[in-house]
């Protein structure tokens, strides 16, 4: 199912957190269309971690034209408190 | 309208709303098919002094199905770029604009062209392609349609493009129809019929548009093999969407950094028929639609099947559509609306029209059968008419698409499946406008679409 920007964008005042370091997780979902040019996504680019749902510890990387979806509640449990 | 600002989320994004779809045979180049997208509604033109431009931040697409899968096998993809000449002003353009490359003009834009094959390579066909800038003025943009023209790009292959501004095509007189849908010319009819009966309004005659125009030879179009000599072949339709995309999250800078954006592309605006988000689409789920690609319209079928407004005309219109109101009521479905619409016309549906039938899966598509050459004598209201190189086989810039939708959905076009049902009269007398003034919509060659109308003397939409 599709997120739609207005959806992501209300989840993301509560969830969402920019980054400045690149982490290594397998990419399981990719642009409908991909981009012709090199991809974004290296250490020097910024990210954004999505955690979808804090209660479950599920967390999106967004990245370039990419979304690489994992789980890690360690990962949400440190971003949790330092949000507090 | 066609589908300008045709759904709430959009309405506020117009930098992404795709307002009207074009695909037709090029009339001086028949080995050729045109597509057109048109973005940003209603552009008011002394709409300075940061005049209108396309995103750089959308990805702004145009899709091909060439196999009846309801999925796109050909996509043209166009990215933007912009840029600043000259920081220290704040002004669009510092003299006359008389060359593409002009230093005065201060915020050129600039794309690239890129093809995706499905299951195949991606191709970038041409990079640092000029935009032409707004059509300011005659002391900012002298001899604009040669400006303009310039901008007409030849990429290889075959293949023309443009990116800009360009005069509106699509007429509609659209105070009337979301007036609780009065319908020239038996407005006096309409159940609330207040005393000023005055012929139809084109309400966009004095706007533009931004236009994305992709002329590409057929043979670059259709599948492997295909006899494009041949219209009863179903390799000579091709089903078209266009579509706009942004990233899934953007983060806003302030004053500290700059804005960016990140993630897949997320689909936010797409447009096959022109007025099927618009009309038979109900507003809770418009968002939705723009978001979901045409495989999965099957969702919206009852819409289709169903319209609202079929339902309204006999309410509106007391005793002006009975046959209309029975049909309603029977509970049948509308058969032929659904061919028109989501899964094209089956051969010998219309008398003399070889049809343009991709699948039973149910998908807006703008769907074109390209063996059908152009029309020496065109009719604005196409296949109904008896010219069947106009919409619904594909759509050119000129066609009355608004009065051939209102009538289908009135009742004109049933008959076609379904013998025992008799159009009303009315049902064949609506005319969106009588007699619309088209002088400087179109041109005569690619991109087709007229030359923009100037701030200066169009001060006011």
């Amino acid at each position: 199912m599709k997120v739609s920007r207005r959806k992501f964008i209300a989840g993301a005042s509560v969830g969402a957190v920019a980054v400045g370091a690149g982490i290594a997780v397998p990419v399981i979902a990719a642009s409908k269309s991909p981009a012709p040019t090199k991809s974004a996504g290296t250490s020097s680019n910024p990210l954004m971690v999505y955690v979808t749902n804090p209660s479950s510890g599920d967390v999106e990387l967004l990245v370039g034209s990419k979304a690489v979806r994992f789980h890690d509640p360690d990962l949400v449990a440190r971003l949790l408190k330092a949000a507090q | 309208m066609s589908s300008h600002r045709e759904a709430p989320e959009i309405s506020k994004d117009p930098v992404a709303d795709n307002t009207d779809v074009y695909a037709f045979v090029s009339p001086n180049r028949p080995d050729t098919v045109t597509f057109i997208a048109n973005y940003i509604p209603l552009e008011g033109p002394a709409g300075g002094p940061n005049f209108y431009e396309f995103g750089s931040d959308v990805l702004y697409e145009i899709h091909i199905d060439n196999d009846g899968d309801a999925e796109e096998e050909i996509t043209y993809q166009f990215r933007f770029s912009t840029k600043i000449r000259n920081e220290n002003t704040f002004l669009y353009n510092v003299g006359p604009i008389t060359s593409l490359d002009s230093p005065n003009w201060n915020r050129p834009q600039f794309y690239s062209v890129t093809r995706v094959i499905k299951g195949g390579k991606t191709t970038v066909l041409a990079e640092g392609l000029t935009c032409p800038p707004c059509n300011v003025g005659v002391r900012s943009t002298p001899n604009y349609a040669t400006l303009a023209q310039a901008a007409v790009h030849t990429i290889g292959d075959g293949i023309k493009v443009f990116a800009g501004q360009r005069r509106e095509g699509f007429y509609v007189d659209l105070g009337s129809v979301f007036d609780l849908a009065a319908l020239r010319p038996f407005q006096s009819l309409h159940l609330i019929h207040p005393p000023n009966n005055a012929p139809g309004v084109d309400a966009i005659k004095a706007v533009n548009v931004h236009s994305i125009a992709i002329q590409v030879p057929k043979s670059q179009l259709a599948k492997e093999g295909a006899n494009l000599s041949d219209p009863t072949s179903a390799a000579s339709v091709i089903g078209v969407y266009a579509s706009a995309s942004r990233k899934r999250a953007r983060v806003y800078g302030g004053s500290d950094e700059a804005s960016w954006d990140t993630g897949p592309w997320v689909q936010v605006s797409r447009l096959g028929n022109p007025l099927f988000n618009e009309v038979l689409v109900p507003m809770s789920k418009k968002d939705l639609w723009n978001a979901t690609d045409p495989k999965d319209d099957a969702q919206f079928a009852k819409g289709v099947q169903h319209p609202e407004l079929a339902a309204l005309l006999p309410v509106l219109y007391p005793g002006v559509f009975p046959n209309l109101d029975a049909f309603n009521k029977s509970g049948g479905t509308r058969d032929d609306l659904v061919a028109i619409l989501l899964t094209g016309i089956p051969a010998g549906v219309v008398p003399g029209f070889p049809g343009n039938f991709t699948t039973t899966r149910q998908s807006d598509f703008l769907r074109l059968n390209m063996a059908i050459p152009p029309s020496n004598n065109p009719n604005v209201l196409g296949v109904v008419a008896g010219d069947i190189a106009g919409f619904p086989n594909g759509r050119r810039v000129f066609d009355d698409v608004t009065t051939v939708e209102i009538r289908a959905v009135a009742g004109v076009t049933l008959p076609l499946v379904n013998k025992n049902f008799t159009p009303d009269g009315a049902a064949s007398l609506v005319t969106d406008i009588q007699t619309p003034d088209l002088t400087g919509r179109y041109i005569n060659d690619f991109p087709y679409l007229g030359v923009p109308l100037d701030g200066y003397d169009t001060p006011s939409s």
